[in-house]
């Protein structure tokens, strides 16, 4: 099963980009190998800037490393030295790098411009001897440092693998650690936790505009549950909705600005669409069960959702266009919280045995299920990352629950909050430019 | 079937205290929570104390099996008590709030509490209340009255509150 699944991961990586020629193959073994060994020299630096070289240094293979793209080669194998020597040179000593068992080389400059801090970069296929790419940065703060090594790290990342790396990007999740469930944000890793709302109520599914610059979420303030929109620029949250009837889990389309959400109306729960202005609002299930729970496809013209139409929470598809309706869950008496995957492979789910959820992996059309996480504790409410390669959720392996990460393959399991309430609810965000 | 019994035998047992200390249970949290929609959210009414009792003045709370909605024998009968309390205070409105335990996901408790309000109001409403006199609200798993991850604790949590509105 899982070879299976790396099978699928493999060719989307090898046709996921326009420059596909020029990418090295990435070898992935059925057990779940990284794809290249890196080496990542220590920058050049341009006076001002020394101090950033080694924060710089750790960001970035950091990043790398976040990727499961690369493994980071240990610099004290290096037979080179550490840092760049003279960035710009036509070549560099291949052989050298390669019988350190780096597969790629990233070098690069670091300085300082008028108060903002430039980094450019080359990034060399070290087998072929060639080089892969360069680029240059500006960021107009240091504080931006850890924020340039992550998108310098997705760009690498993209350049080898044909799909962009997310360390770049944001989770939006729920927590009480305040003593009631607010809506905050951290960065990919689970760094530098902010909150977004502070309203005192109760805060649940949190979900990001397609350009990550708004957030929809579901708020018990002003007694009932509804659906408010955020602009996080501006930090004032305002209704979607004019409707007196409980509303809740709005979900942003992926290429447009209709919101998927459930309503509550004449003792009937359904799922409802409209614009992101407030208007238009479409129902789209007519079914005397509970319709709720949608995921759009990354094509905006499939919804999965949760019906309980046959007695039992289970999954289903909705062709918005024909209006055709699809089982697609059969297996266990409990299954609920599907999430799409970003490139409509996979449709991420919770399924319940006992009182447990565990998460599983189901082909849309197939019908093919796998398992990604099985634990007896629970774990629920799965979450992509934007290139796909990982799912975040919340489990109470450890007591309260936490978030964690998981790669595809079932790998690198990662818990991301610690010691921050019970934290529940993940939505990672698009990338952010 | 084994745990649908002890279920059961449970659920009798959450019943028998809720209703043996009906009113003192109620220790008058019934009045702070008789505004509910014009609270800020449950973080200022008991979630956070750990639970509270519930259902305000001369109402009983009514319970419910695992992921049900339909209403037993025990639930009918003090249906039955909460529509003669309305009968007698023919000016109060009541707001019915169904509540689950903390199985099973978010979104779909928030669905299921609806329902469990729903069921009541329409038996409410077969008695005779009027259903303009019946708010119904939702609040999933988010405000159970017990806290704890046993059977007896969801037991208690899987119920329509009743509140003077």
């Amino acid at each position: 099963m899982g070879r299976r699944l790396w099978g699928t991961a493999l060719v989307l990586l090898l046709v996921g980009g326009a420059r596909a020629e020029d990418q090295l193959h990435v070898e992935i073994h059925g057990s779940g190998g990284r794809g290249y060994q890196i080496a990542v020299q220590r920058f050049i630096v341009s006076e001002g800037a020394e101090e950033f070289v080694e924060p710089f240094y750790r960001e970035l293979a950091n990043a790398l490393e976040f990727s499961s793209v690369f493994k980071v080669v240990d610099p004290e194998a290096f037979l080179e030295p550490q840092k760049t020597q003279d960035f710009g040179a036509p070549i560099i000593p291949c052989d050298n790098w390669h019988a350190i068992g780096a597969d790629a080389l990233v070098e690069g400059r670091l300085e300082r411009v008028r108060g903002r801090l430039r980094a450019r970069f080359r990034i060399w296929d070290v087998l072929r001897c060639r080089q892969q790419g360069q680029r240059e940065y500006l960021e107009d703060v240091p504080e931006a440092l850890s924020l340039l090594a992550r998108r310098l790290a997705d760009e690498i990342v993209e350049r080898f693998s044909g799909r962009r790396g997310a360390s770049a990007t944001q989770i939006a999740f729920v927590s009480d650690v305040s003593g009631n469930k607010e809506i905050y944000v951290m960065e990919a890793d689970g760094s530098n936790r902010r909150r977004v709302t502070d309203n005192g109520s109760v805060n649940l599914f949190p979900s990001w505009s397609p350009d990550g610059s708004q957030l929809v979420y579901t708020s018990l303030r002003g007694g009932g549950f509804d659906v408010w929109t955020l602009n996080r620029g501006q930090g004032q949250s305002k209704r979607l909705l004019r409707e007196p009837h409980q509303k809740y889990r709005g979900v942003w389309a992926p290429q447009d600005g209709r919101i998927a959400l459930t309503m509550h109306r004449d003792e009937n729960t359904d799922l409802f669409t409209v614009r992101k202005s407030g208007r238009g609002l479409r129902r789209l299930t007519t079914a005397r069960s509970i319709e709720n729970a949608p995921s759009w496809a990354p094509d905006g013209r499939r919804i999965a959702f949760v019906s309980d139409r046959t007695g039992s929470p289970q999954i289903y598809i909705k062709q918005l266009k024909s209006g055709e309706e699809r089982r697609l869950t059969y297996r266990g008496s409990y299954n609920a919280s599907p999430a799409w995957s970003p490139n409509g492979d996979w449709i991420a789910f919770a399924a319940q045995t006992g009182s447990n959820f565990d998460i599983y992996l189901i082909e849309p059309e197939s019908g093919y299920t796998t398992p990604l996480v099985v634990h007896p504790r629970s774990d629920e409410g799965p979450a992509w990352s934007p290139d796909g390669r990982k799912v975040v959720f919340s489990s109470s392996r450890r007591g309260r629950k936490e978030l964690y990460q998981i790669d595809l393959d079932g790998r690198n399991l990662r818990r991301v909050t610690g010691d921050f309430g019970n934290c529940s609810n993940p939505a990672w965000s698009p990338w952010i430019d | 079937m084994f745990k649908r019994i002890l279920g059961v035998s449970l659920l009798a047992v959450a019943l028998a205290c809720a209703s043996g200390g009906g009113s003192g249970s109620s220790m008058g949290s019934g009045s702070e929570r008789a505004k509910p929609r014009s609270d800020p959210g449950l973080g200022d009414r008991g979630s956070r104390s750990g639970g509270v009792e519930i259902s305000s003045k001369k109402f009983r709370s009514v319970y419910f099996d695992f992921n049900r909605s339909a209403l037993q024998r025990r639930a009918k009968q003090d249906l039955n008590h909460n529509a003669q309390v309305l009968r007698e205070r023919t000016n109060s409105r009541v707001e019915i709030q169904g509540n689950c335990d903390e199985r099973g996901t978010e979104e779909y408790n928030l669905a299921l509490g609806m329902r469990r309000a729903d069921t009541a109001k329409r038996y409410l409403v077969d008695l005779g209340i009027s259903p303009s006199r019946i708010d119904t609200i939702s609040f999933g798993e988010e405000n159970p009255s017990v806290r704890g991850h046993s059977e007896s604790a969801w037991a208690k949590n899987r119920r329509d509150d009743f509140v003077i509105r």
